[in-house]
Formats: C-alpha cells, structure tokens, sequence
C-alpha cells in the first residue's frame, strides 16, 4: 500500500475524524482510486475492531468510528462504481421477533460495514417472514440473528425453521449474550457468535473474503 | 466547559514571590502545567504588588512558552492598556477580567473591552455592592447587556458572574446563585462564568464543597469557571459532568484523561 493510504487507516485506527476527512480529500485529488481509498478506511477499522476486541477501546469509540467510516462513505459511495466487486457480499441482519435490542447488532453491523460487506439491516423485532423475505431479494449468503432474551430460543428456531422450509441454502449465525453450541444446535444455526468479532470470523469463513 | 486556569495570581504568596523574584522558570512552569490540564485561558493578576511592572514582566514571560490566551484580571485601565500593547498575535482573544455595573470600573475597563473587542467577564456588582438576592443579580445582568448592546459589543463575548457569597454567611447562598444561573442564560441568552471558591470561604472541607457546587452549577448551565485545574478531583468531576451533561461526543474527552492518567476515583 502506498504510504498515503497508510496515513490514512492509520488516522482512521486512531479516530482521528478531521484527519481522515483531510486524506480523503486528498488522496481523491491525487487521483487515487476511491476503492483503493475504501480499502484502506477498511483496515483502520479493522484495527479498531480488534483494539476494541483487545479492550484497549471502548464501545463509544467503536461507535465513533463507525461515524467517521459513515461520514466518509458520503464522499465515497458515489465515486464507487456498481460492480459487486466493491462489495465482498451481502449479509442480511436483524434482532428477532420479540426482543427489541439492538446494540449487539449494530456493532457487528458497523464492523462488517467496515470491512467491507454489504449489509441489509432488518432493525429489531423482525418476524421470520421478514428474513426470509429479505434473503430472497438480496440473494445473501449469509443471515444474521441478533437476540439477548433467553425467551426468544423459540423465535430464533422458528426463524431458521422458515428459512429452510422455503428451500433457502443461506448459512445462518445467531449471535448473543448467552448464545453457545446447545442454543445454536436447539435452534438448528450453522454459526453462532458471542462478540462482534466472532461474527466477522465467521463472515470471513463463509465468503472466504 | 471552558476552564480558566487561577494560578498565575499574586493574591497566592507563592506565586507573589517568583514574581517579586522574577523567577521566570517557576512563572512558566506554572503555566505550561495548567495548559497540559486543558485550560483554555490563563488567568493572570499581578495586583499585589508593583502592578504595572509586574504585569509586564508576567505577559512577556508567559508568552514566551505558550500562545493559550490570557485572561487579564484588574481593576486598572492604564496596566490593561500595557498589557495588551504586550500581547503577540490576535487581541480579540483576550478575555477582560473584569467589567461591573460599578461607574469607576467601567470608565477604567470597558473603553478597553471595546477598542479591542475581547471576551469580558462582567460582575453583577453596582455601587450598591455585590445583592443579597437572585432578582438584583438579574436586574444588574440586565442593564450590563442593556448597555454593551448600545456600544455595539458582541454578547457572545460577555460571560456574566453572578458572584458568589459565602455558604457560611448564609445558608440559602449557593441557591441563590443557582437560581441567578437559570434565570440569566434564560433571560439574556448569554454566558455564565465563576469564580466558584467564595461558596466555601471558611466552612471545613472545601475542595469537597467546591467540587459538588460545580458539579451542579454545571448541570445548571454554567459554561465556564475560574479554578485550579491542577486539582485531580476537581479536573475528574469537570470530566464527567461534561460527559453527562451531552458536552463530549463519544466520551472523547473522557477517555482521553482516563488515558492520561487524570481521572481520581
């Protein structure tokens, strides 16, 4: 990588917002090519991922850093041209029906964004209906459930039950407090995550990106 | 909040003697010290003492290690006039410490206030001495406003302190200027500053006392405050305060004192 771009995700590792805005520009001017310039945004973030993961950030600043991946995709998206190749692929994601948390979910949300996946957010209390609506029209290969109520098992299975019963081959993790492998066999999951950086492992598995 | 750092003052006898021995490593070890705790301005007073000179000698000697802006605190127009024919960069910067409904202070300060268009600190004092209660404070902010609008001065620059009285002379006095915070920015719109200190003068516990009365004061509206910024406790509460009361996006600052080693539990 060009020592520019390491300016870059560097600046971005260290939320450093006017900073990266600066580069951006710049490295625009310069004529870099915008995904050259997504591409470095990306392994900053990565780097605030597993900083966070290592504890040495906080949730505000995995947060913030999500703000300043969002503020530069502003500038970006629209120079990005629409081939799939800018994307690694597409996962769908939601909190299930019943529970209305969503904190878990947008961090794995922001992390992913970051990384470089595209990423159809459900918002929280998604009826299985609706997964496996969206699953259909995205063609994603991958879905995410986001659940923290213990009560909710049962969503969970019901929704992975709809998925198959409609014939879909998508992989499915299930990510939460209290998730494990007896939750993600009752439930019938192929995955299941209890951090935000489980659930880009296991993004970077099933996409092999 | 915007903290004004109280240590370069000659009313503290430490400080009057590196200034009596123009000690001028000791005066800037004190200001580079308040600056790495984040002030944003340097209060400086050289009333005890040769006034004129030692304002003099303590301008050029700060500015000789740091650009933060000074606050200049006097009562004098001629040792404001030197001090501000002695300040490097931009005048609009300075902040006047401080104007007051009294007719001798303003005839003394506000001519400078004005040619140099600075933020001004303005007392609720007339020359019926410092009120008893909130409703006179508010009057004397009110003609204070009254008479800068018709001077054309920027109310963005004016932080009004509604002075504060002793606790132990009255019990109801932190009250009373809680009350005249609310009641000024919500009125006159414009910016609240104190000196804080006064609320404790000869209770026990002080710093405790000063620490929560900011602390409140804070949640009250209060945007800015003259202190000792080398207090850990005192610069640990301003931290948090900040971080509850929505000032400090994704706990920035927070964080970066936590890192630095300056929040006390």
């Amino acid at each position: 990588m060009a020592v520019s771009t390491l300016a870059l995700s560097r600046a971005m590792a260290e939320l450093q917002e006017d900073r990266v805005l600066a580069e951006v520009k710049d490295l625009l001017a310069e004529g870099v090519a915008p995904l050259e310039i997504v591409k470095s945004l990306q392994q900053g973030m990565v780097e605030v991922g597993n900083r966070f993961e290592r504890d040495e950030y906080f949730l505000s600043e995995l947060i913030m850093a999500g703000e300043i991946m969002k503020s530069t995709m502003d500038i970006l998206e629209p120079l990005l041209s629409n081939e799939k190749g800018d994307y690694k692929g597409t996962i769908v994601i939601g909190t299930v029906k019943g529970d209305i948390h969503d904190l878990g979910k947008n961090i794995v949300t922001m992390l992913l964004k970051g990384s470089g996946y595209q990423v159809v957010d459900l918002g929280v209390d998604v009826p299985s209906d609706r997964f496996v609506e969206a699953i259909k029209k995205t063609d994603a290969p991958l879905v995410g459930m986001s659940v923290l109520l213990t009560s909710c098992q049962e969503a969970l299975r019901d929704t992975v039950d709809k998925i198959r019963a409609a014939g879909l081959k998508t992989k499915v993790v299930i990510g939460g407090n209290y998730i494990d492998d007896t939750v993600m066999r009752f439930t019938g999951a192929d995955y299941f995550a209890t951090t935000a950086s489980d659930g880009l492992r296991i993004a970077q598995e099933v996409f092999g990106a | 909040m915007i903290l004004i750092g109280e240590k370069l003052n000659s009313a503290i006898p430490a400080v009057r003697q590196m200034i009596k021995e123009r000690d001028a490593r000791a005066i800037q070890g004190l200001a580079l010290s308040q600056v790495a705790s984040g002030v944003d301005y340097l209060d400086v007073s050289a009333a005890h003492g040769d006034e004129m000179s030692d304002m003099e000698w303590l301008v050029r000697t700060i500015q000789e290690v740091t650009d933060k802006p000074l606050c200049i605190d006097s009562t004098s127009r001629a040792v404001f006039s030197k001090a501000m024919s002695l300040i490097e960069g931009d005048r609009t910067r300075v902040m006047v410490n401080s104007i007051s409904m009294e007719q001798n202070r303003l005839a003394e300060v506000l001519p400078i206030v004005l040619e140099h268009g600075c933020f001004v600190i303005g007392l609720t004092v007339d020359d019926s001495g410092i009120p008893k209660t909130a409703d006179e404070r508010i009057r004397i902010a009110e003609r204070m406003v009254e008479l800068l609008l018709r001077y054309g001065y920027d109310l963005n620059r004016l932080y009004i302190d509604p002075l504060v009285l002793p606790l132990a002379v009255n019990h109801t006095n932190a009250r009373t200027f809680f009350r005249s915070i609310c009641e000024i920015r919500h009125r006159l719109k414009v910016r609240i500053v104190s000196g804080l200190s006064n609320i404790s003068y000869d209770m026990p516990k002080r710093r405790l006392i000063n620490r929560y009365f900011l602390v409140m004061s804070m949640a009250l509206g209060m945007d800015a405050a003259i202190l000792d910024p080398l207090d850990p406790q005192m610069l640990t509460a301003i931290k948090t305060a900040d971080l509850l009361l929505g000032n400090d996006p994704f706990g920035r600052h927070f964080i970066k004192a936590l890192r630095s080693g300056k929040l006390s539990d």
